[in-house]
């Protein structure tokens, strides 16, 4: 079983090869220990195997058309990368990701199902399309039917694999969403700073939140990821930082709704900065963009999906609103629980602190940083209006969930954070030792 | 050779900091936590692993009973006392850890309490600790 389970490390490398075997082809990257060629491998293995499930629906039919496609992908991608494998830059990053990744496996799959929302949403969608055999109509989605089932389709497809359901196996499931945030922290490795920063970070989500389920904290992850390797991209990281990007946003729609606000926030952000010329975006080849868009196809299928099946639940309206917003009492109380957050104060508190570094240098906050800054302003700002539509009642609603959706958003911002003082610590390096200047993220 | 030490260490490596991890996630206190660890959590999560089904001892008593006599029985579907029903999350897990086998208002399964009475015309088919298993004539 154990066996059968490594493969599945495989199965979703070989799935997410197309970006790698697109860049060998096109010759954009030559180097292929690059951490952000491999997360982008991994984001867009985990969107493709989501995508084969929403298309084709039955689990085995997935799992062979997917293991062929993997089996052909990788094969190819290790075809034309062979002349360039060589040993890892940074060996002992490499070994304490490793270390992290199997104590993950250990931590995670230890302990059966107990929290509420994995029992009763994420495995329990991935229990009743084990049990039905795929994703059909009458599949049996009760509870949050309209949810995406990024995780819950990689659940069953664990224990479709091992042919059986049990409390430990299908958290398997949750292991596979680790390698891209281990690998955005390891790619910081050139700027310790930065890299500790954003582990300290992504390590303050908790065991609690990634150990057992809580798809709020993996959205947080990925959509961090997203950002950084986003602002990659408009440092000059090349096409490789925008697929990787684009993967992890993909990976981000699959796994919670509230990555529609994250998209939303994002496209805004970006809007702005470009309108008010504060960004330019890097001139892309004409090839990369339907690549790029690839990850997103599932996220939209399922929103298709999802209107086919009348699967829409409401539970928020603009008449929830308008009294909540002109009471003082009631708009105070979505402020103080959603943008005064005790997790984004400690990220503003780190805002604070790297500006007033960068100044010290002379230096004002580095414009790749932008968009992960406003579109994390952008995305508390627009929590505090849907909790202000909720139809339920405010005050439990916000005990319940503020705290768990706005990590996305503090997250947001600690890579805005991240960006800024890998940009001092870049420019320490040169002023110090010129050649010791680390090369530009994916250029050779 | 030493590439298999080399394994070896960081796979004990990784053991030792998951144990770590997990003492210190669920708030384990005192010097014995991490022996708990290694020699309750573990083994008993290795022991399980393989054995489908295995896990449900995180639920509570009664729904753990409910749900091995509603398999053992070979129930498609069920309904519950409002005894169950009363409780926050015995009808929630009950549910999710009953699936494939359903929850519905006209079931002839009928899942109550140990401590509640069979309603009149059904008839007891099991009794356990805390929960019951009785069989009612479909309205």
């Amino acid at each position: 079983m154990l066996a059968v389970l490594s493969l599945s490390w495989f199965f979703i490398a070989g799935l997410g090869a197309l970006p790698a075997v697109a860049l060998a082809r096109r010759g954009s990257s030559r180097e292929p220990a690059n951490l952000r060629l491999l997360a982008a491998i991994w984001s867009y293995g985990l969107c493709l195997n989501y995508l084969l499930l929403l298309l084709l629906r039955s689990l085995v039919a997935t799992l062979i058309v997917g293991s062929l496609l993997a089996l052909a992908g990788g094969v190819s991608a290790l075809w034309l990368w062979r002349t360039r494998l060589h040993r890892p830059r940074h060996p002992r990053c490499w070994i304490a990701g490793i270390v992290l990744l199997l104590a993950a496996v250990v931590v995670i799959v230890i302990d059966p199902l107990d929290d509420w929302d994995a029992r009763s949403i994420w495995f329990f969608h991935a229990k009743a399309i084990f049990f039905a055999g795929g994703l059909w109509r009458d599949t049996g989605l009760l509870i949050h039917p309209e949810y995406p089932l990024l995780l819950p389709g990689l659940a069953a497809q664990v224990s479709e694999v091992v042919g059986f359901w049990n409390e430990y196996l299908p958290k398997f499931a949750l292991v596979l969403l680790l390698p891209v945030p281990i690998l955005t922290v390891l790619g910081l490795a050139q700027t310790p700073g930065a890299m500790a920063l954003a582990a300290v970070g992504f390590l303050a989500v908790g065991e609690k939140y990634l150990g057992n389920g809580s798809m709020d904290a993996y959205l947080a992850l990925y959509a961090a990821a997203g950002a950084l390797y986003l602002a990659d991209w408009l440092e000059g990281g090349g096409t490789v930082t925008l697929l990787a990007a684009a993967g992890a946003l993909g990976v981000a729609g699959g796994l919670k709704q509230e990555a529609e606000v994250v998209y939303l926030a994002f496209a805004l952000s970006t809007t702005i900065l470009l309108v008010s010329r504060r960004i330019a975006l890097p001139r892309t080849p004409v090839w990369t963009i339907p690549l790029a868009l690839l990850p997103l196809a599932g996220f939209l299928l399922w929103q298709l999906l999802g209107h086919l099946w009348s699967l829409e639940e409401g539970g928020f309206s603009f008449a929830s609103a308008w009294p909540r917003i002109t009471d003082p009492h009631q708009f105070w109380r979505i402020l103080h629980s959603v943008m005064f957050d005790t997790q984004v104060r400690i990220v503003l508190l780190l805002l604070i602190l790297v500006s007033a570094g960068l100044r010290a240098q002379g230096r004002w906050f580095p414009r790749s940083s932008m968009p992960a800054l406003l579109a994390g302003l952008l995305y508390i700002a627009g929590f505090c209006a849907i909790f202000a539509m909720t139809d339920a009642d405010l005050r439990w609603h916000l005990a319940t969930a503020a705290d768990r959706v706005v990590r996305t958003g503090a997250l947001l911002l600690l890579i805005a954070a991240v960006v800024a003082l890998r940009s001092q610590e870049r420019a320490l390096l040169l002023a110090r030792s010129p050649a010791k200047l680390p090369p530009e993220p994916g250029r050779p | 050779m030493t590439g298999l030490r080399r394994f070896g260490a960081v796979m004990l490596l990784a053991v030792v900091a998951a144990g770590a991890i997990h003492v210190h996630a669920r708030r384990y206190t005192g010097p014995l936590a991490i022996q708990r660890y290694f020699t309750q959590s573990l083994p008993r999560a290795l022991a399980e692993f393989w054995r489908p089904g295995a896990g449900e001892w995180v639920l509570a008593k009664p729904v753990q009973q409910a749900l091995l006599m509603l398999r053992g029985h070979g129930a498609k579907s069920f309904r519950m006392s409002p005894g169950f029903k009363a409780d926050l999350e015995y009808p929630q897990r009950l549910t999710e850890g009953g699936w494939p086998i359903r929850l519905e208002a006209v079931a002839a399964w009928y899942v109550a309490l140990a401590s509640e009475q069979v309603p009149a015309g059904c008839s007891l088919v099991e009794k356990r600790e805390d929960a019951l298993l009785a069989r009612c004539p479909q309205p």
